[in-house]
């Protein structure tokens, strides 16, 4: 099979955020990490955590469509943890790494499908998934799938 | 409403749903099903609900609210204006998203399982808010039945979403004059089919007094903007009695709580009534249906002459409490109320939120056939 690669593009701000041009879109990060939860923009540690989410709903979703599966709602909790912040901010005598040591998603599904049918959708959507699959080897995943009405 | 007996148990209104019922719920909101066949199945879950209140020895039944979807939110298949949106709808409209995220999280459920009413247009009653399902009740049991209704400063507070309400009623208090209009008429109906017990909720009014400064509690709370906390009380207080005013014929009582989504204790707001003392003395109520089943409650207090509903097991406990237990918190409030003027419940319901609720049926019933053995023990 020939081979494919996705590319796209990112352009840092002067002060502000970058920009990331991928195909015929756009979207705006902020920068890699932030501890305001003002700050304006997503962060690329959110932009990561938002694809392994989307990675999960998504590939759910697809997965439901081929095995003929109605889910009505589809939803998805993520969290990371950082092996230890400090170091992404310099601070001196701090040991670790600032890489994400941990990751925890909560998918909630409602259907009226078995329980058991949508988990073993689950467990294919897993095998599938592009994202969970890259980190699996490096970082810790709790993947948890509910069934709530 | 008949002689009762001294201590009288009720409940302070939710009951945990059957799963085939949260279905049903489900399928009805995707309009999968139609009205009769979901009343047929919420007629059974009721009837259920009863048996198991009789069998446990409650004095005061009440439906379980079994056809609601959570404890305010129903007003909006009633009144036309109101509309139901789920949490997930309301996302992008909420100010405080990092508190909604947290209250999500405590809960463990997704923002598409929690549904809010919201006002986006003037409200009228499209048909009764809780009337027929007191019939129903009644023509099942020879008990006097307790009508749980949400209050008109919760119904107001969570209604109000500016950016959806605004243009129908520009301040929070113009859509007020209307909530206690519409539950003005609801209470005139029910008194006219003879319920014995009209409950109000009003939860937010202790978010109003004791979350200031801390991270919002009640979802319905975290929609609207707090204001002073003062200036709420008084307009919560004036919000009720107009809606009760004249309205002497009949039982009419206040629930308040401290929240009742969590097992967490922790995670739930603690303190006294007291700073609430001067406003609920002035309500027009005649009972308060309180929580003093665990420590986060405070003193017990005295409201002028008011009946207390006092709260002798915690709902979201998997422990049940003893009736010497029960009898233990009787005996404390017997110090400062006459016994004629002491019912026994929950402190709250044990399914508030339909999808979550706090209790099993098993554990519920338990709980309550406590607070009945213990009540028995002062009667002759």
């Amino acid at each position: 099979m020939e081979e494919t690669r996705w590319t796209l593009r990112v352009r840092a701000g002067s002060k502000g955020p970058s920009t990331i041009y991928v195909r015929r879109r756009q979207f705006q990060a902020g920068e890699p990490l932030h501890f305001d939860p003002e700050y304006a923009h997503a962060t690329a540690v959110e932009y990561l955590l938002a694809a392994i989410g989307a990675d999960l709903v998504g590939g759910l979703q697809v997965i439901a469509r081929r095995q003929s599966l109605q889910m009505n709602q589809v939803e998805a909790v993520v969290s990371g943890k950082l092996n230890n912040p400090l170091t992404y901010l310099g601070v001196v005598g701090e040991e670790g790494h600032p890489g994400l040591e941990q990751v925890a998603v909560t998918v909630y599904v409602s259907s009226a499908e078995s329980e058991a049918r949508i988990r073993q959708a689950w467990d294919e959507m897993l095998k599938r998934s592009p994202l969970v699959n890259t980190l699996k080897p490096t970082v810790r995943l709790d993947l948890t799938v509910k069934l709530v009405i | 409403m008949g002689v009762l007996p001294l201590f009288p148990v009720t409940t302070v209104g939710s009951w945990p749903r059957p799963p085939e019922l949260l279905r049903a719920q489900r399928m009805k909101r995707l309009d999968q099903m139609g009205e009769e066949e979901f009343t047929q199945m919420a007629d059974l879950a009721v009837l259920e609900v009863l048996r198991l209140q009789e069998e446990a020895g409650v004095d005061v039944v009440t439906d379980g609210e079994q056809r609601r979807d959570n404890f305010y939110s129903f007003v909006a298949e009633k009144l036309d204006g109101v509309v139901l949106m789920t949490l997930a709808e309301m996302l992008n409209i909420v100010e405080d998203k990092a508190g909604f995220e947290r209250i999500l999280q405590t809960l463990d459920v997704p923002a598409y399982a929690i549904s809010n009413a919201v006002c986006r247009d003037r409200i009228q009653r499209r048909r009764p808010v809780a009337v027929d399902d007191f019939l129903f009740l009644k023509r099942h049991t020879d008990k006097p039945v307790k009508v749980t209704l949400p209050g008109p400063y919760l119904l107001t507070r969570s209604m109000y979403v500016p950016a959806v309400t605004k243009e129908a009623y520009p301040t929070k208090e113009d859509l007020g004059e209307d909530v206690v209009r519409v539950l003005r008429a609801e209470l005139n109906d029910l008194v006219k089919a003879g319920a014995d017990f009209i409950q109000f909720d009003e939860p937010v009014l202790t978010e109003v007094v004791f979350a200031q400064g801390h991270p919002r509690t009640f979802m319905c709370a975290a929609l609207a903007a707090r204001g002073d906390p003062t200036e709420e009380l008084d307009f919560a207080a004036y919000l009720l009695n107009k809606v009760i005013q004249g309205t002497d014929s009949v039982r009419i009582g206040l629930h308040i709580c401290r929240g009742n989504w969590s097992e967490n204790e922790a995670t739930l707001l603690r303190g006294s009534y007291h700073p609430l003392l001067k406003y609920l003395e002035r309500l027009h109520v005649r009972q308060l249906v309180l929580e003093y089943a665990t420590e986060r409650a405070g003193d017990l207090l005295v409201f002028g002459d008011m009946e207390l509903g006092l709260g002798v097991v915690n709902p979201r406990s998997q422990t049940i409490e003893s009736p010497e237990q029960v009898k233990r918190s009787i005996e404390l409030a017997l110090r400062l109320y006459p016994a004629d003027k002491l019912w026994l419940n929950p402190d709250c319901g044990f399914g508030t939120f339909s999808n979550r609720p706090v209790n099993t049926p098993e554990v519920a019933f338990r709980k309550l056939k406590a607070i009945a053995q213990a009540a028995a023990t002062y009667r002759g």
